[in-house]
């Protein structure tokens, strides 16, 4: 007897489907999967067995032969448990259904015959309706995630026998639904508002900046200056997620195995901030069949890098194609996947290797050769992608102790939403939907200057020593600040505060 | 034979090759007469030991007195040997004056200095920020009534004076341990670059000579040789800079301290030469007034008046300004302007030279 049913792999950030055929044929009781499975899917042997056992179905004492087709394509993971129970079942005439043609299935099973939760459910389910599927068996764990996507019945199911009882027509499952505007509030939760930064005027315009043009962010200051405080408030100033972006950082999460704490939707932006220890592949994302690494984690939210010159050299420098293109390709011996990665990167370092180099509390014991090692691990090209660089100083303790009125985040995110919206309608037609992602094309259309604008920045140049790279940053960063203010035109003091935070480019004296 | 300016060289490339602390007897001979004395002669004149003798043959075999003027045209470094016009006569009065000067910059330009008064700033170069405040302060205000600036290009203070003598547009004189066209510290190279501009790099060794830890005390000999007071800005207790202040006591020149706090060791230096007689520094009026200069009305850096042709904003950021660097959240709040006004004003401000970006540290006013 031969049965068939459908089934779908994630590779990438999509799922493809998978033909489950099963053969139960004479000859010594036998029980072999071909297809390229990997160790999990031929361990799942054992799972199939114990589960239909104690789901009190007969296990056929048959010559078994299980094929996943598409057979040149290696598979992995537990998610084929469920389908190969259920065409076991087909195939021994336990099950006899016509469903069988039209939902898949997709699930992990446990000794007892319940089903446990998989990776990339949303994907799977995105690939269902590709295919044309009425509908797609999945774990109920995961129903609520792939009922994101529209257009196809997700049925969440507890256990194998429910699975075959709904297939029988025996049970009715109603089809997840998830009204995903509903749990984008009710997950959109952040209780970080800038109002608890003290004092840091300066920096906190910067992330102001930053924020309404999606320009990456480098902060310089001593331990304690609040550079982690500013960073993580940033995700409550940028607009927050539209159902379209919830949705694709959820597919990242999903496929990632990053969902926790029963949550089906990612409401709020990503904030990551890895550990400087982390390998260029924890960054990027790697493996076997790789997995998002950090880089896509933080997809459409915030990268946080904290003491960013400790990285090491090829973490860093892996950080590049990201932050041009906004996605990465990681390419192994049989596959190659592509990540979206378009993330905010803001890193944060000590001004020397001590840490005290201008701190008023403690004095710097570094000497200038050191400090100029430490500051030279960030490549050229690297800060080349940093629009925003700005000094952090150490609190007095007036500052620390002072209690006055400071601005929230949601004041500052309604200017950021604002001169996000002009700059949408500017960049309508063109592939950047932020000043940041403006080619230098487009920054000499959008980020012309009047006269004296522009006599100020190359008088700057000239003067502050500032490298001829700047040029295009500091217009873009103008352009933002004009946004902010609502001007049509760069004036003079938008060039002048985009200056302003060039402090890294500004290299007045070798030495001290 | 060779002429007076060949034996000088001569010598001199032998004594940078052979080292600190040869000596040329002072006035019994020219210094042709000396070169030309028999090998074992040479080496008892030279108090060199007589097991080193061979080194005078064999740098007599392998020296060219037309390779080394060649060496010194391509590197663009212009020689002065005692006795020559154009020498420093300040010079000549101390004990063991250099036989020869290599100097890049022209001979008018160091004898425009030497018309000048001429201050020596030495200290730490392992400095604290209030030394290196207090170097580039004193710098500017001495220049800015003429006086040259003389220090030996090392980092810490010895920097902060030379660019604060820049900072004002004032003349200053590095005095190297390494050859003339040699960059030591590596760091200092665009100070190097601006002193050229400027100023003037001297050398007693010739171009090319690499930095040898006994080459700087014996250049400090022509840094306090060539002043007429020395200013010891920070020094740890046995420090180069109280070698500068030894010498300039020798030589009669006078010695100035900056006082620091009695915690600090880089204070260590300047008070116990506050307490044995050194002059106190607090301004450079305190230095102009030892030399009968008559300070600016104000020297309290603070209350100096901005230059008429600033606008409200401009002026305000600016006297909010110290010579101590500041943040540029501190001049907001200094001035009352808000953040993007302050950053305008700054920027013209750094643009015009009227304000310093020190990284790490904020703008500061340059003297």
């Amino acid at each position: 007897m031969l049965a068939r049913l459908h089934s779908y792999a994630v590779l990438g950030m999509d799922a493809y489907p998978v033909e489950i055929e099963t053969d139960l044929s004479r000859g010594l009781p036998a029980f072999s999967i071909v297809g390229l499975p990997d160790a999990a899917v031929r361990e799942s042997r054992e799972r199939v067995r114990a589960g239909m056992v104690n789901s009190e179905y007969e296990f056929p004492l048959r010559r078994i032969t299980v094929n996943l087709a598409p057979a040149d394509v290696r598979k992995e993971g537990p998610s084929f448990d469920l389908p190969i129970a259920l065409s076991l079942l087909a195939a021994s005439g336990q099950l006899k259904s016509e469903s069988l043609e039209v939902y898949g299935a997709a699930g992990e099973l446990s000794l007892d015959g319940s089903v446990r939760r998989i990776n990339g459910s949303l994907s799977i389910a995105e690939a269902a309706r590709r295919a044309k599927c009425r509908g797609v068996l999945l774990p109920a764990a995961n129903a609520e995630e792939a009922a994101l996507i529209d257009g196809i019945e997700v049925i969440g199911v507890e256990s194998l026998s429910q699975a075959v009882e709904f297939l029988k027509g025996e049970a009715a499952i109603a089809p997840a639904c998830v009204d995903a505007p509903a749990l984008l509030s009710v997950y959109r939760a952040d209780n970080l508002d800038l109002a608890d930064v003290k004092g840091q005027e300066h920096a906190r315009r910067a992330l102001e900046v930053c924020a309404a043009g999606g320009h990456n962010l480098l902060m310089t200051g001593p331990p304690g200056s609040g550079k982690t405080m500013l960073a993580r408030r940033l995700p409550s100033i940028l607009p927050p997620l539209d159902i379209a972006e919830a949705i694709e950082v959820t597919r990242i999460y999903s496929v990632a195995g990053r969902l926790n704490g029963g949550r089906s939707l990612i409401a709020s932006r990503p904030f990551r901030s890895p550990h400087h220890t982390i390998s260029h592949i924890g960054l990027t994302g790697g493996g076997g069949t790789p997995k998002p690494g950090e880089v896509s984690l933080s997809h459409l939210g915030v990268l946080f890098l904290d003491e960013l010159p400790e990285f090491s050299r090829m973490a860093l420098e892996t950080l590049r194609q990201p932050l041009e293109d906004g996605r990465v390709s990681i390419s192994r011996a049989l596959l190659s996947v592509t990540y979206p990665a378009r993330f905010m990167l803001v890193a944060a370092m000590n001004p020397c290797p001590c840490g005290h180099l201008g701190d008023t509390r403690e004095p710097c014991v570094c000497i200038p050769q050191r400090i100029g090692a430490y500051r030279s691990r960030i490549s050229g090209p690297l800060m080349d992608r940093i629009d925003v660089a700005v000094e952090v100083p150490g609190l007095t303790k007036k500052e620390i102790l002072s209690d006055g009125k400071r601005e929230s985040s949601a004041s500052v995110a309604a200017r950021v939403a604002a001169a996000r919206e002009k700059q949408s309608e500017r960049l309508a037609g063109t592939n950047a939907f932020c000043n940041a992602q403006m080619s230098p094309g487009q920054t000499e259309r959008f980020c012309r200057t009047s006269e004296s604008g522009a006599r100020l920045l190359d008088s700057a140049i000239d003067r502050l020593f500032l490298s001829a790279r700047a040029h295009h940053r500091i217009l873009k960063v103008a352009r933002t600040i004009a946004d902010l203010e609502g001007s049509a035109g760069i004036e003079p003091q938008h060039i002048a505060e985009a200056i302003s935070y060039r402090s890294m480019d500004r290299r007045g004296w070798d030495g001290i | 034979m060779a002429s007076e300016r060949e034996a000088a060289l001569a010598l001199t490339c032998f004594m940078a090759e052979y080292g600190w602390p040869l000596r040329v007897p002072a006035g019994k001979m020219t210094l042709r007469q000396l070169w030309s004395c028999p090998d074992r002669l040479l080496a008892g004149l030279l108090k060199l030991p007589a097991a080193e003798t061979w080194r005078i043959g064999a740098f007599k075999s392998s020296f060219s007195a037309r390779l080394m003027f060649e060496e010194l045209r391509r590197t663009d470094v212009t020689l002065v040997t005692l006795g020559e016009e154009g020498y420093p006569s300040r010079l000549t009065e101390i004990h063991d004056p250099p036989l020869a000067l290599f100097f890049k910059g022209t001979l008018e330009r160091l004898d425009g200095f030497m018309r000048q008064p001429r201050i020596a700033i030495v200290g730490a170069r392992r400095a604290s920020r209030y030394g290196i405040d207090a170097a580039t302060a004193l710098a500017g205000g001495l220049s800015r009534h003429g006086v040259c600036i003389i220090s030996g290009l090392a980092s810490g203070i010895d920097s902060a004076a030379h660019r604060g003598a820049l900072e004002s547009r004032g003349g200053t004189i590095a005095v190297l341990g390494c050859g003339p066209d040699v960059v030591y510290p590596v760091s200092n190279r665009r100070l190097f670059v601006s002193i050229l501009d400027s100023g003037l790099v001297i050398s007693e060794y010739p171009p090319g000579t690499k930095p040898r830890p006994w080459r700087f005390p014996a250049r400090n000999r022509i840094i306090s040789g060539l002043s007429r007071g020395v200013v010891v800005v920070e020094a740890k207790e046995k420090s180069g800079a109280l070698i500068t202040a030894d010498f300039a006591l020798d030589q009669g020149r006078d010695v100035f301290a900056v006082p620091g706090s009695i915690f600090s060791e880089l204070s260590a230096g300047p008070n116990r030469l506050i307490s044995t007689g050194a002059t106190i520094v607090t301004g450079a009026g305190d230095i102009l007034a030892e030399y009968g200069i008559e300070p600016e009305s104000t020297e309290n850096e603070s209350a100096r008046v901005a230059p008429p042709d600033l606008d409200t904003n401009e002026k305000l950021v600016y006297e909010a300004s110290s010579a101590r660097p500041r943040h540029q959240d501190e001049l907001a709040a200094h001035s009352g302007l808000d953040g993007a006004a302050t950053a305008a004003a700054l920027v013209s401000l750094e643009i015009r030279g009227l304000l310093k970006f020190e990284q790490g540290h904020g703008f500061r006013r340059c003297s």
